[in-house]
């Protein structure tokens, strides 16, 4: 029987999402969280991990991320950042990764927070933090549907306390 | 927003300015309440801030009174006692140009030798430094300057030199990185600053050394890699034109230390030029300003007074030339064309003000052709657009870039470039 060595199959980690699908992984790449890293340390021969709280859209997003940073160090993000726009902040890989709608980010960054990816959740975090830059009050409430809950007593009183707001 | 965790909030504040915080602090309650926790500011504020150390632009980059308040608190940090401040604030509120001599280059085509950096008047007739030819992009060159004396060195200036005679090509380093030493040995440097990047173009460069406080004799320029071949060779060369060092050499402290604990003399510091009306009456009509004196007429409110009085008795340098036409652009007043100097980032202000046809000479005057062409291409010139696309010269923009240039400004440019080339997708 032939058998080819050099071509040792690599052990995949199977993710299972809140839908139930499930999305295959190369070990070596999963191993970048560490919460899936202390599954595989913890429990021997785990292949399957459950992420009840992740859709299946973040899991391949993630995966993504897994891959292209499998064998080098993602750039670190220097705070606070310099421009509102990510292309001038980090490499111009991550800007294009991370060029997504607010609630794509927000997911990413919540299931980067509970698989323990560090530098994912900085890129997230910047991200958003570009979003906020340079922004002022009314704007960023309108963009984000935030009311204006300050009574009108003290808006006033914020306005006499911090006049840099009107800037 | 509502679904995230208070510490991730916490988390993308940090990556914002103090300003932007407050911003976002005053949006709603949670905000607010996460952003004015103590414990927030107290971790905020010990993040290290970087301080940009490298600026290009159309003069040279210099905030005395940012950087004097970064080594004050510093120097503070660091405990000094109160005779060292005294001489700090003399030495920094008296900055001059400290370059004695260029002592050695890497290489050097014909007569183009390091000394040929020195003066700015030099380098608007076309006196500059040049490497030998390299075949390949990562040859390494380096220049070295002895300093009027062991002194204090806040910054490096230097300024690449753009051909007009092969056609606007400019010879920049890939990247570069300052040293200061003792000697001029090798392995004598103590202060290295970082690798910048340098942009292909016709600017002024700013190495600041200054929040730092780094005293020596000699700096070294360590230009790394090249990026032009020289048309006719297609050898690799690295030019500059002018090459500055601002600082405080330690021996003015016996002089002019407000203290005079000692006395010596000295006939190598020249005397700085003092900066008043008087100056600006008897010497603007006759001598064009280099880009030093410029910085103490700024810094003294002065520069306006200044042109005014050369714009009497003669042309402007492309130095003074840039203010006066930033200035006249702002007052909308009229600009008198005779008297100023081509210099490519004039066309810039002028192309952004929309005034294109002023710009499209200057461009073509600092035999900058590739904004040129960018110029014909917002004015829908396409006859001469086509004409230069002929031309097929490798120094010119072929089919392909102006294609690019009109995406960039504009659908509408896009629209009219591809239909005019026949361009489909």
């Amino acid at each position: 029987m032939f058998y080819n060595f050099n071509k040792i199959e690599e052990v995949k980690i199977r993710l299972r999402s809140a839908e139930g699908h499930i999305c295959e992984v190369e070990e070596s790449a999963a191993l970048m969280s560490s919460f899936i890293r202390s599954m595989i340390e913890g429990f021997n021969e785990v292949t399957e991990v459950s992420l009840p709280n992740i859709n299946s859209v973040v899991i391949e997003k993630v995966i993504e991320y897994m891959r292209h940073y499998k064998d080098k160090d993602p750039p670190i993000i220097k705070k606070p950042i310099i421009s509102s726009k990510m292309e001038e902040n980090t490499s111009a890989w991550d800007a294009g990764f991370i060029d997504a709608d607010w609630n794509m980010v927000v997911d990413l960054m919540t299931a980067a927070d509970y698989l323990m990816m560090i530098p994912l959740r900085d890129l997230c975090c910047a991200k958003m933090a570009c979003k906020f830059k340079g922004r002022s009050i009314d704007e960023l409430r309108a963009e984000y549907h935030i009311e204006n809950e300050f009574p009108s007593e003290m808006e006033e009183n914020l306005e006499f306390q911090h006049p840099w707001r009107l800037e | 927003m509502e679904s995230l965790r208070s510490d991730l909030i916490r988390e993308i504040l940090e990556y914002l300015d103090s300003h932007s915080i407050m911003q976002v602090a005053c949006t709603c309650k949670r905000l607010n309440q996460i952003a004015w926790n103590d414990n927030f500011w107290a971790v905020y504020l010990q993040i290290p801030k970087p301080y940009p150390r490298y600026h290009s632009g159309p003069y040279y980059f210099y905030n005395i009174s940012e950087l004097r308040a970064k080594f004050y608190t510093k120097m503070n940090l660091a405990g000094k006692n109160k005779q060292f401040y005294w001489d700090c604030a003399h030495a920094l509120n008296n900055l001059r140009p400290i370059i004695k001599k260029g002592i050695r280059s890497s290489s050097q085509d014909y007569d183009q030798g390091i000394e040929n950096t020195l003066k700015y008047e030099d380098s608007l007739y076309g006196h500059y430094w040049s490497s030998t030819g390299s075949v390949t992009t990562d040859a390494n060159e380096y220049l070295i300057y002895e300093l009027i004396d062991t002194s204090i060195v806040a910054s490096v200036h230097f300024m690449c030199y753009r051909a007009g005679f092969q056609g606007g090509v400019i010879y920049p380093p890939q990247k570069i990185q300052i040293k200061i030493g003792n000697s001029d040995n090798d392995s004598d440097y103590h202060y290295s600053s970082e690798i910048y990047d340098v942009e292909v173009r016709n600017k002024y460069f700013t190495v600041l050394v200054l929040p730092e406080l780094v005293i020596g004799k000699y700096i070294k320029l360590k230009l790394i890699g090249k990026v032009s071949p020289q048309p006719g060779d297609e050898k690799y060369y690295t030019v500059l034109s002018y090459v500055q060092c601002i600082g405080y050499p330690l021996k003015s402290f016996y002089e002019e230390s407000p203290l005079k604990a000692l006395s010596s003399t000295s006939e190598e510091i020249e005397e700085i030029s003092k900066i008043d009306s008087e100056y600006i009456s008897t010497q603007a009509k006759q001598e064009p300003a280099d880009p030093f004196i410029i910085y103490q007429l700024m810094a003294k409110n002065l520069l306006n007074e200044f042109i005014d009085e050369a714009l009497k008795g003669r042309s402007l340098n492309p130095f003074e030339s840039y203010f006066y036409v930033e200035r006249a652009l702002q007052n909308d007043t009229e600009i008198d064309f005779g008297k100023v100097s081509c210099y490519e980032l004039i066309g810039d202000l002028l192309f952004e003000k929309g005034r294109f046809d002023e710009a499209l000479g200057i461009y073509q005057d600092s035999r900058d052709f590739w904004k040129w062409t960018m110029v014909l291409v917002r004015l829908d010139n396409y006859q001469s657009v086509r004409r230069v696309v002929m031309m097929n010269d490798p120094r010119l923009p072929k089919i392909a870039d102006v294609i690019k240039m009109a995406k960039e400004l504009g659908e509408i440019y896009y629209q009219n470039a591809k239909n005019y080339f026949k361009i489909e997708n």
